[in-house]
C-alpha cells in the first residue's frame, strides 16, 4: 500500500468516524469535538492528494489552510454558544 | 384607446373605488359612500357604453402575457354583457341598501372594500376571454368574499366563513388541475363560440376531457352550490343581509354557474359535449340539486335559511337549461342568470329589511307582517310568485323557456322536474305569504311608527328590484330584455345549426 | 467599462461595508445603504451587456483552471437581482425593527448582515468549487451568528444546532471537492463539466456534495436545523435566514445539476421525490403548530420542497415554475415573517391564543401579509400562483400524476395554515389592549406585499428572460 493510500483512507475513517460520532453523541461539545475530528480527516486526505506530486500541489495546501481557517471559526463559534448555553441555563444538554 | 380599453376601465372602476375606501379613514362616511356609489353609477354608464358596442358589433379585446403564451385577457360578448349589466345594476342598488343596513355597525371601511373588490372580480370572471383568466377571478372572487362573511367576528360568522372557504378552495384546487390539463392537451383554451376544442384534440383524447370536464364542472359547481357541494351556502348564511343578497344573486354562486355555461358553450362546444354524453352529467346533477335544494327548503323555520335553499334549488335551472340540448333550453338557463338574480336579491333585500326593522328572523314569528310592512312584503310576494313561476313576473319566462328546451330536446322527464319543483317552490313559498297576509299579527304589536314601514334605504332598493322583477316578465318578449339577449347567446351558439 | 469589474465589486462593497459597520454601530444602516444603493447601480449596469453575452472577470489575471474566474449570466444576475431586492426589503425592516425595539443586537445585526450579502454575491458569480466552499461558509457563519443574536435560550439552542449541522454539511461538501479535484485537476466547473466522467469516486464526490447541500438547503428530512433556528431568531433575522441563506444552497445544487447534466438520474429523481415530501410534511406540521413563528418557519420547509420538484419533473417549463417560486419566496417569505414579527410586537405574544384580536392593532400588517400570504398558497395574483401553474403543467405533461396531486393537495395545506393566522387575528376582541407595532414597520410589510403581487404580472417575463432552453434540463419536452 503506497504513502498516497494510507493517508486517504486514514483521512477518509477519520472523516466517516467523526461524522458518526457527531450523528450518535447527544451533547453539543461532543458533536462539535467530533466535527473537528472529521475535519482533520478532510485535511488529512487533501494533504495525502498534495503529496502525490513533487513539489507537493500549492492549489491544495492553500484549500487546507482555508479548511483550517473556516473550521476554527466554526469551531470558535460553537464554542461560544454552547458556553452561553451552560452559563444561561446551567448544564450542557443542547 | 379609450374605447378599446373598455374592458380595463369596467375592472378599474370598482377596483380602485375599492382602494380609495380602504385608504380612507373607518369615521369618513360620507366621503365613502359618496365614493362608493360615484364608483357604482360609472360603472353602470361604462357597461352601457359596452352593451351598445357588443349591440353594434364592436369587438372590445384585450390581453397581457402573463407567461410565455398564456395571456390574462379580457372579451366582452353577448353573455359576458348579460351578467356585466345584471353585476353593475345590483352593486348599485346593493351598496346603496347596505349604507342604510350597517349604519350603525363596525368596521364599514373594510366591508365596503371588500363589497368592491368582489364585484370586480365578478366583473373579471365576466369579461374572462379564457379559461386561465376565468380561474384567476374565479380564486380572486374566493378571498374577496371571505371578510364579508366572516364579517361580523362571532364565532358563528368565522365558522361559516371558514366552512365557505375550504369548500371554495377545493372546488379551486379542482378546477386549477383541470384548467393546467386543458392547456397542456390544447395549448390553451380561448372562449370561443361553439366550442374551443379542435376535432383532433377530441379525437385523441377522449378520455381525458371527460375527466378534465368533471374536474371543471365539480371545480365551478361548488360555487354554484350543486349537490353535493352545497354544504356551505347555507352555513354562509350569517353574513349580513346585503352579502348575503348579493352572494345568491350575483357574485359567488352566479360566477359558478357562468363557469359551467361557458365550459359547456364555448370550451367544450355544446355538439361536442352532447356527443360525448357529458350533458347527461350536467342534467342530471342540476335535477337532483333541483329537487334536494327545494325540499330541504321545505323544513327551515329560519327564513334566511329557507332561501339559501331555496337559492341551490334555483341557480340549477341554469345549469338545467345549458344540459338541454337545443336553443330554447339554452334561453332558459342563461336568461335565468338574470332573473334568478333580480327575484332573489328582492327577497334578501327584503328579509334583510323585516330583520332589521323588526328583529324577525324565523317564519314562524311573521304573522300578519303584510299589515306593518306592506311594501317590503309586497316586494317579498312579488319574489316569491316568480320564484314559483307566476307569470307575468321573471321567473315565468324561464320556466317557459326550459320547457320548450325539455321538449325540444326530447327530454320528457325534465318536465316532471320542473313540475315538482314548481310544486315544491309554491310548497315552501305560499305558507309565508299566507302568513303574512292573511294571519292576525300577535296582540299589542302595532305599526310601529307613522309614515315610512322602514328606512328609506332599505326600503327602495327592495322595491326596485321587485319592480325590475316584473318588467323583466312583462317585458320578456320586449327588446333588450334579458330573453332577447339570452336569444342572441343562443343564436350564436347554435349558429351553426339553426 | 466597469462592467466587467462587476463581479468581485458585488461581493467586496458588502464586505468592506461590514467592516466599517463593526466600528461605528450607529452608522451602520446607512453604510448598508450605501451598499445596497452601489449594488444596485453594479446590477442595472450589467443588465445591458447581459442581453449579449456572459460577464467574466478573471482574479489577479490569472486564467483558469489555475486562476480564478468569476462569472455572471443571466441567471446569476437574477439570483443577484431579487437578493438585492429581499434584502433591501429586509434592511428597510430591520432599520424601523431595532429603532422601535430598541434591542441590544443591533451591534452585531448590521455587520452580519453586510457579511452574508456579500457571501451571497461570492456565491452566486463564483464559477469554482473551492471558491463557492467560501462563501458558503460565510453565509454559514453569519447565518448562525443572525440566528444568535435573539439572545434567548432557545435561541442559542437552535444556533447551535444550526452551526452543527452547516459544520458537518461544509466539510462533506470539502470532501467532495478535494475528490473531484483529485480526479480531474481543477475546481472550475465549466472545466469539470467537461472532464468528468460516470466513474465511481466522482459520483461519490457528487453524492456528498448534493448531500451537504440539502442540509443547507433544508431538504426534508434533513431540515431538522431549520423550523427552531428560524423560528426562535429575531424578526428581522428570521426574515433573512429563510427567504435568502437557505435559496444559496438551491442556487447550487440547480447548477450543478444543470452543468453535470444530471437529468433522469437517481440522485435528481430522490431530490424531487423528497421534494414532494417536503411539501407535504411541512405543511401538515404548519397546520399543527401554534405558534405563529413556527407555522412560517415550516412553511419554508413546504415551499423549498417546490424548488426540488424540478429536478424530478425537469424540463424548461418545470424550471421556468422552480425559479420563479424562489424568487416569489424570497419576498413572500421575508413579507410573512415581517408581519408575523409585527404581530408579535403588536399583542406581545407569538401564539395563536396570543394574537387573537391583533387584526384592530395592525390593519396594514395584515393586509400586507395578506397579499404576500396569496403567493405562498399559489393563488392569483402572485408569482407563486404562475410558479405553480408552471410546475403543474410540466407535471401533466410529463404525466407525473403524483406530482399533480402533491401541487394540489400542498397548495390546500398552506392555504390552511396560513389562514389560521388570519382567523385568530380576525376574531374580535373588545376589551384586549395591544400595543401600537408603528406605522413604518406595517408599510414595511404592505411593500413587500405589493411586491409580491406584482410577481404575479411580471414574474413571467422574468424567467422567460433567462434562456433555460439552451441548458440541458431533461423532462418531456
Amino acid at each position: 500500500m503506497s504513502l498516497f493510500w494510507l493517508f486517504a483512507l486514514s483521512g477518509s475513517g477519520l472523516f466517516i468516524l467523526g461524522l458518526l460520532a457527531t450523528a450518535f453523541r447527544t451533547r453539543a461539545l461532543e458533536k462539535l469535538i467530533a466535527l473537528n475530528i472529521a475535519g482533520s480527516g478532510v485535511f488529512l486526505f487533501f494533504v495525502a492528494l498534495a503529496g502525490r506530486s513533487d513539489p507537493p500541489d500549492p492549489v491544495l495546501q492553500a484549500m487546507v489552510l482555508t479548511g483550517i481557517v473556516v473550521s476554527v471559526a466554526l469551531t470558535g463559534l460553537g464554542a461560544l454558544l454552547i458556553r452561553r448555553q451552560m452559563t444561561e441555563g446551567g448544564g450542557d444538554d443542547g | 384607446m379609450i374605447a378599446s380599453l373598455l374592458p380595463l376601465w369596467i375592472l378599474l372602476t370598482s377596483l380602485v373605488g375599492g382602494l380609495i375606501i380602504f385608504a380612507l379613514r373607518e369615521g369618513a362616511v360620507w366621503p365613502r359612500t359618496f365614493v362608493n356609489l360615484a364608483a357604482a353609477v360609472v360603472k353602470i354608464i361604462l357597461v352601457g357604453w359596452m352593451v351598445y358596442g357588443v349591440y353594434h358589433g364592436e369587438d372590445f379585446a384585450i390581453g397581457y402575457e402573463l407567461l410565455p403564451g398564456i395571456d390574462l385577457a379580457f372579451r366582452a360578448d353577448a353573455f359576458s354583457v348579460l351578467f356585466l349589466v345584471l353585476s353593475a345594476i345590483l352593486w348599485l342598488i346593493t351598496t346603496i341598501y347596505a349604507v342604510g343596513y350597517l349604519e350603525h355597525a363596525q368596521n364599514r371601511r373594510r366591508f365596503f372594500g371588500f363589497f368592491s373588490l368582489c364585484v370586480t372580480a365578478t366583473m373579471g370572471i365576466a369579461l374572462s376571454a379564457n379559461l386561465l383568466t376565468f380561474l384567476f377571478f374565479y380564486e380572486l372572487l374566493t378571498l374577496a368574499t371571505y371578510p364579508l362573511i366572516a364579517h361580523r367576528g362571532t364565532a358563528a360568522s368565522q365558522r361559516g366563513a371558514r366552512i365557505y372557504l375550504a369548500y371554495t378552495l377545493f372546488g379551486g384546487a379542482l378546477a386549477l388541475v383541470g384548467t393546467a390539463w386543458l392547456y397542456v392537451l390544447t395549448g390553451g383554451v380561448d372562449f370561443t363560440t361553439g366550442g374551443a376544442l379542435s376535432e383532433g384534440v377530441i379525437a385523441s383524447h377522449g378520455a381525458a376531457l371527460m375527466v378534465i370536464f368533471a374536474l371543471l364542472f365539480f371545480g365551478f359547481g361548488v360555487k354554484a352550490a350543486i349537490v353535493p357541494f352545497h354544504g356551505w351556502l347555507p352555513v354562509a348564511m350569517i353574513a349580513p343581509a346585503p352579502v348575503s343578497a348579493l352572494l345568491h344573486a350575483v357574485a359567488v354562486v352566479k360566477a359558478g354557474a357562468f363557469g359551467v355555461v361557458r365550459l359547456v358553450y364555448d370550451v367544450y362546444g355544446i355538439v361536442p359535449s352532447f356527443e360525448m354524453g357529458l350533458l347527461t352529467l350536467v342534467g342530471i346533477v342540476a335535477a337532483v340539486t333541483i329537487l334536494y335544494g327545494s325540499f330541504l327548503a321545505l323544513f327551515q323555520d329560519e327564513l334566511k335559511k329557507r332561501l339559501a335553499y331555496s337559492t341551490i334549488s334555483q341557480v340549477s335551472y341554469i345549469l338545467l337549461g345549458t344540459a338541454l340540448f337545443g336553443p330554447m333550453g339554452t334561453v332558459g338557463g342563461v336568461v335565468h342568470l338574470v332573473h334568478q338574480g333580480i327575484m332573489k336579491i328582492t327577497l334578501f333585500f327584503a328579509a334583510g329589511n323585516i330583520a332589521e326593522t323588526l328583529h324577525i328572523h324565523r317564519i314562524s314569528q311573521m304573522q300578519g307582517i303584510g299589515r306593518r310592512m306592506p311594501l317590503t312584503m309586497a316586494a317579498f310576494s312579488v319574489g316569491a310568485f316568480g320564484m314559483i313561476g307566476f307569470p307575468l313576473v321573471a321567473g315565468f319566462a324561464t320556466k317557459w323557456y326550459l320547457g320548450l328546451g325539455a321538449i325540444e330536446a326530447e327530454a320528457y322527464w325534465v318536465l316532471g322536474v320542473l313540475a315538482l319543483s314548481t310544486l315544491l317552490n309554491a310548497a315552501y313559498f305560499l305558507p309565508i305569504l299566507y302568513k303574512a297576509w292573511f294571519q292576525k299579527p300577535p296582540k299589542g304589536v302595532q305599526r310601529p311608527h307613522q309614515g315610512l314601514e322602514s328606512s328609506g334605504w332599505l326600503l327602495w332598493p327592495t322595491v326596485i328590484t321587485a319592480l325590475l322583477s316584473v318588467a323583466a316578465g312583462v317585458f320578456a318578449g320586449a327588446d333588450h330584455a334579458p330573453v332577447y339577449w339570452a336569444m342572441i347567446v343562443a343564436r350564436l351558439e347554435y349558429g351553426g345549426l339553426l | 467599462m466597469m462592467v466587467e469589474h462587476t463581479p468581485w465589486l458585488l461581493t467586496a462593497v458588502p464586505l468592506l461595508m461590514a467592516a466599517f459597520a463593526m466600528l461605528s454601530a450607529r452608522l451602520a444602516p446607512y453604510l448598508a445603504s450605501v451598499s445596497t444603493l452601489i449594488c444596485g447601480t453594479l446590477l442595472l449596469q450589467a443588465l445591458e451587456p447581459l442581453s449579449q453575452e456572459t460577464i467574466i472577470h478573471t482574479l489577479g489575471g490569472h486564467a483558469a483552471p489555475l486562476g480564478i474566474e468569476l462569472y455572471l449570466d443571466r441567471l446569476s444576475w437574477m439570483m443577484l437581482a431579487l437578493t438585492w431586492l429581499g434584502g433591501a426589503l429586509c434592511s428597510l425592516y430591520a432599520f424601523f425593527w431595532f429603532r422601535s425595539t430598541g434591542h441590544a443586537g443591533v451591534a452585531g445585526f448590521w455587520p452580519l448582515w453586510l457579511g452574508l450579502i456579500g457571501g451571497m454575491n461570492a456565491l452566486f458569480v463564483s464559477g469554482d468549487l473551492f471558491n463557492l466552499y467560501v462563501a458558503l461558509e460565510v453565509i454559514g457563519i453569519c447565518a448562525v451568528s443572525l440566528a444568535a443574536l435573539a439572545q434567548s435560550r432557545e435561541a442559542i439552542r437552535a444556533a447551535t444546532n444550526y452551526l452543527l449541522a452547516t459544520y458537518a454539511a461544509s466539510l462533506a461538501y470539502l470532501f467532495g471537492v478535494g475528490i473531484l479535484y483529485g480526479l480531474y485537476g481543477t475546481m472550475d466547473w465549466r472545466l469539470l463539466a467537461t472532464l468528468a466522467q460516470p466513474e465511481a469516486p466522482a459520483l461519490l464526490a457528487a453524492g456528498l456534495m448534493i448531500a451537504a447541500l440539502a442540509i443547507k438547503a433544508a431538504l426534508f428530512p434533513l431540515h431538522f436545523w431549520l423550523p427552531s433556528a428560524h423560528a426562535t431568531a429575531l424578526p428581522p433575522v428570521s426574515a433573512i435566514l429563510s427567504a435568502l441563506a437557505i435559496k444559496g444552497a438551491f442556487y447550487l445544487l440547480a447548477r450543478l445539476y444543470i452543468q453535470l447534466e444530471m437529468p433522469g438520474s437517481l440522485p435528481a429523481l430522490l431530490l424531487g421525490y423528497l421534494g414532494a415530501a417536503a411539501i407535504l410534511y411541512g405543511g401538515y406540521q404548519a397546520l399543527m403548530a401554534h405558534n405563529i413563528k413556527r407555522i412560517i418557519a415550516y412553511s419554508t420547509v413546504a415551499q423549498s420542497g417546490y424548488f426540488f420538484l424540478i429536478f424530478a419533473i425537469g424540463g424548461a417549463m418545470a424550471w421556468q415554475g422552480g425559479f420563479l417560486q424562489l424568487y416569489s419566496h424570497i419576498i413572500a417569505k421575508a413579507t410573512l415573517f415581517f408581519a408575523v414579527g409585527n404581530l408579535a410586537l403588536a399583542a406581545g405574544s407569538v401564539t395563536l391564543e396570543g394574537i387573537k384580536g391583533v387584526a384592530r392593532a395592525a390593519p396594514l400588517t395584515l393586509f400586507g401579509a395578506a397579499m404576500a400570504a396569496l403567493s405562498i398558497a399559489g393563488l392569483p395574483p402572485s408569482g407563486g400562483f404562475l410558479a405553480k401553474w408552471l410546475l403543474l403543467q410540466s407535471a401533466i405533461e410529463g404525466g407525473a400524476w403524483h406530482f399533480v396531486a402533491v401541487l394540489a393537495i400542498g397548495g390546500l395545506l398552506s392555504a390552511a395554515y396560513l389562514f389560521k393566522i388570519f382567523r385568530y387575528a380576525l376574531i374580535e376582541q373588545p376589551e384586549k389592549r395591544f400595543n401600537d407595532p408603528g406605522v413604518w414597520l406595517g408599510w414595511v410589510v404592505l411593500l413587500g406585499g405589493f411586491i409580491s403581487l406584482l410577481f404575479g404580472f411580471v414574474g413571467g417575463q422574468s424567467v422567460a428572460w433567462f434562456d433555460l432552453s439552451a441548458l440541458s434540463l431533461g423532462g418531456a419536452s
